[in-house]
């Protein structure tokens, strides 16, 4: 039922592609310049990629195979980048620098912003390749190039691969980032085929290409994600020893200090010097005040949306190990995949023509937050509820208690952090959501995202500021919470 | 109130990979009184225990307790209590408040909380958490939890077999007392064959799913069913023999039956059947002594007598060493079987 809930805007917007002049349609699709879109958002994306494993590869060799001073804060600093939304580091950067736009500024942008996708996985994956394995090639008479090219290498590509696709696919849904440095792609497309010119059909088609380019990322990842998940760490394995010359851990920290100080220390050094700057500069605090409150209680509505939709299909995908459950779940996943513009959208055009009462109220925008964010709440739900014993619950039944008193008094009240982490999660990705807010918000509602992207739209940096710093506090929440609990994704 | 099992079949899979675990299982248990499901793991035992408890759907067979067929009961309603295999204690509530957990509000407000945890001697306990409990005391705490409903029946799945050897006795003596105390019927299942013929009024001994023997422990020990059955219940070495109706011929001499047989058969010896003998018996050379402290284990290979190992189980002192060579007697009637 929730997931049947969560699929019903998407399964609309696809009836009303299938139901619209098929000849316009597809000279929607043939244009010249959805094929431009497509190829920009497609380049794009391998760029990121490809940048991301540059950078991601060598960050995570040096923070888990070098003897480096202070290991936990060079760990600190390659998750950072996640704390930064995309679109302030672009808000950042063109601040500074207001003559940045087109391909090359954004594919940089995005790469700094995505690498942890590959850093964090690459890392776990070189922590779990134990050393023995390079030992036993080393005795074999292969030198140490040799045993990276053919012992090491292959053994991380899998998670590697797997965490450029997230990126590729993170850059494919990216809307503020591309919006602010002014690349054209299919997010920006679907965005303003719908408030510009308003051609529906044109925004599902672009959508359409869009989404499926993304569900073969997602397919691709997924595949990639089984092959790390068979690396797994030989019993009784020796922690790898930490090695390096004095010459080789310089030109490591000269690295990690250099990719530091682009992802985090100029975007976020340019926004203070920025605020600094601005004291005494007329500022409308009421107003930062207000879309700061407006910010949260939305959040927190679609998260609790979110975990009110995720409770049942975790219960159901962690208790019995049906096809039904997993289809269920794999259904819910679908706001992993498709990118926000397009939940956006199709609310839109499922609203105006289901419910119009719908449109452009706090219901249709609290709806989408809770079908793009149910799978941050459902994944912890899901291994939190998994790790209640069930002898826990059968012995719940057999003390009088029924189904439900059992699961509310025994499965959830254990479960409860897990779930409470998932909502956390959820509400804090909500209140950065910036594309379906855009095209969501009934009139008169801004939040801290909608703010920024109109202040930088027209140029007014310094009055956009504030709001990048609150986001940016917003956004370390989860990244502080989940680091101290020690989670790992 | 008694429990009768009639014919219950059950299958664990789900689709097209269901596997039929229990076959047309069939006892009963009479009122206040223990009864032992005995078997190897694997055996579904524990499918069986979860089918009385109506957490395990059955595929045909009835359920009785007392006059009451719970065919289609849900767990919540049939008045019969767990206690899970490790305890299985709510990690998020106090001992008092596990105890209380089936309580109604009433039930909740009065002493018998208290009167439980006196029950199985551990007065004051009530406001521990789980973790801080030994395994034992949590073992004990989750039977006052399923009594506290004063259930008709209790089933125990392996309620001993995370404790330690020196712990598992005591625990089980305050067991089967709180048992007693309550008048509570109870099943326990185990694969442990002492402590089932120990424990238990009545056992139940299961195989591949299917119930081999039901009686006292006496009877099954004594007069077990089949060879297989025999050699399970207790240690055991078969010979083979040739029977005439009363007496049979063994390597081991020539031996009275305890029940007619003619031909080829199997013969049962249990260790404690071997004597030492000054007189006329069987040679045998003193292969290995596992000594136990209260008795001994000797491993004896059969002089002449085609690569028989036998053990005999011997009152300690024992002074024998390994190349010893003794003289053995069957004292008592053996059980024999058709050859399998």
């Amino acid at each position: 039922m929730p997931a049947v809930v969560a699929a019903i805007p998407l399964g609309y917007l696809v009836l009303r592609l299938s139901q619209s002049d098929p000849e316009r349609l597809l000279a929607s699709l043939w244009r010249t310049r959805t094929l431009e879109l497509a190829a920009n958002s497609l380049g794009l994306s391998a760029t990121v990629a490809i940048g991301c494993l540059v950078i991601g590869i060598p960050t995570a060799w040096a923070i888990t195979r070098l003897r480096l001073p202070l290991p936990g804060l060079w760990r600190a600093v390659a998750t950072l980048p996640l704390a930064i939304p995309s679109y302030v580091a672009a808000f950042a950067w063109v601040a500074t620098w207001p003559g940045l736009s087109g391909f090359w500024p954004t594919a940089a942008v995005m790469t700094l912003a995505c690498a942890p996708y590959v850093t964090l996985p690459v890392a776990a994956a070189l922590t779990m390749a134990d050393s023995r394995y390079a030992d036993a090639a080393r005795t074999l008479g292969a030198d140490p190039t040799r045993v990276l090219l053919r012992v090491t290498l292959p053994r991380i590509a899998p998670a590697a691969a797997a965490g450029a696709l997230l990126a590729a696919l993170y850059t494919l849904a990216d809307f503020g980032a591309v919006s602010i440095l002014r690349f054209e792609t299919l997010t920006w497309g679907v965005h303003s085929a719908f408030e510009g010119s308003l051609d529906r059909v044109l925004a599902a088609a672009l959508s359409a290409v869009l989404v499926t380019m993304a569900f073969v990322f997602v397919a691709v990842e997924q595949l990639m994600r089984r092959r790390a998940a068979r690396v797994v760490p030989a019993t009784g394995a020796e922690p790898t020893t930490l090695s390096g010359t004095p010459r080789s851990r310089v030109i490591a920290i000269a690295g990690l200090l250099l990719v530091a100080a682009l992802s985090i220390g100029i975007p976020l050094g340019a926004l203070v010097v920025r605020l600094v700057g601005g004291v005494g500069i007329e500022f409308d605090w009421p107003r930062l005040a207000e879309s700061t409150a407006s910010t949260l209680g939305l959040g927190v509505a679609g998260a609790a949306v979110a975990v009110i939709l995720a409770l049942p299909i975790a219960t159901l995908a962690a208790r019995y190990r049906s096809t039904v459950g997993a289809l269920l779940e794999s259904v819910a996943y679908l706001g992993h995949v498709v990118p926000g513009v397009v939940v956006g959208l199709s609310l839109v055009v499922f609203t105006l023509s289901i419910a119009p009462a719908l449109y452009q109220t706090v219901f249709a925008l609290v709806f989408a937050y809770g079908v793009l964010f149910l799978p941050k709440a459902l994944g912890s739900s899901r291994s939190a509820i998994q790790s209640v014993p069930p002898a826990l619950e059968d012995t719940s039944r057999t003390l009088g208690l029924g189904r439900l008193t059992t699961w509310w008094r025994v499965t959830a009240r254990i479960a409860i952090p897990g779930i409470a982490a998932g909502g956390l999660l959820a509400a804090v990705t909500a209140m950065k959501e910036l594309p379906a807010t855009l095209m969501l918000r009934p009139i008169g509602v801004e939040t801290l995202a909608t703010e920024l992207w109109q202040k930088t739209a027209i140029a007014a940096y310094g009055a956009a500021t504030p709001y990048a710093i609150a986001l940016v506090i917003v956004a370390s929440i989860p990244t502080f919470l989940l680091a101290r609990s020690g989670y790992r994704s | 109130m008694s429990l009768v099992i009639e014919s219950l079949s059950a299958e664990v899979g789900e689709g097209g990979e269901r596997i039929r675990v229990l076959h047309d299982v069939s006892f009963r248990i009479e009122a206040g009184t223990l009864g032992a499901v005995l078997g190897p793991s694997g055996s579904g035992k524990s499918t069986l225990l979860r089918c009385i408890a109506g957490l395990h759907p059955t595929v045909s067979g009835t359920v009785r307790s007392g006059s009451r067929d719970l065919h289609g009961v849900p767990p919540e309603r049939r008045r019969i209590g767990l206690v899970p295999q490790d305890g299985a204690l709510f990690p998020h509530l106090t001992v008092g408040e596990n105890v209380a957990f089936g309580l109604t509000r009433s039930g909740r407000r009065s002493r018998r909380v208290e009167e439980l945890l006196d029950l199985v001697e551990l007065p004051g306990m009530a406001g521990r958490l789980p973790h801080e409990l030994s395994g034992g005391q949590a073992q004990r705490v989750a039977l006052a939890r399923a009594l506290a409903p004063a259930p008709d029946v209790v089933l125990l799945d392996e309620p001993f077999s995370a404790l330690d050897a020196t712990l598992r006795g005591a625990v089980r003596e305050q067991v089967r007392r709180a048992l007693a105390e309550t008048g509570t019927t109870a099943i326990l299942v185990t694969h442990d064959q002492t402590e089932a013929l120990s424990i238990a009024d009545r056992l139940v001994v299961l195989n591949d799913g299917a119930v081999r023997q039901v009686g006292s422990p006496q009877e099954v020990y004594e007069h077990p069913v089949d060879l297989w059955t025999g050699r399970f219940v207790g240690e055991a070495i078969t010979v083979a023999g040739q029977a005439d109706g009363i007496r049979v011929t063994t390597p081991l001499g020539d031996l009275q039956l305890e029940n007619p047989a003619l031909g080829p058969v199997a013969v049962l010896v249990r260790p404690e059947q071997v004597h030492l003998v000054d007189g006329p018996g069987t040679a045998a050379r003193v292969v290995t002594v596992d000594y136990f402290g209260h008795d001994a284990l000797v491993q004896l290979d059969v002089a002449g007598g085609a690569g028989i190992r036998i053990s005999a189980r011997l009152a300690t002192p024992v002074t024998l060493h390994e190349g010893d060579t003794v003289r053995i007697r069957i004292a008592d009637r053996v059980l024999a079987y058709p050859e399998p």
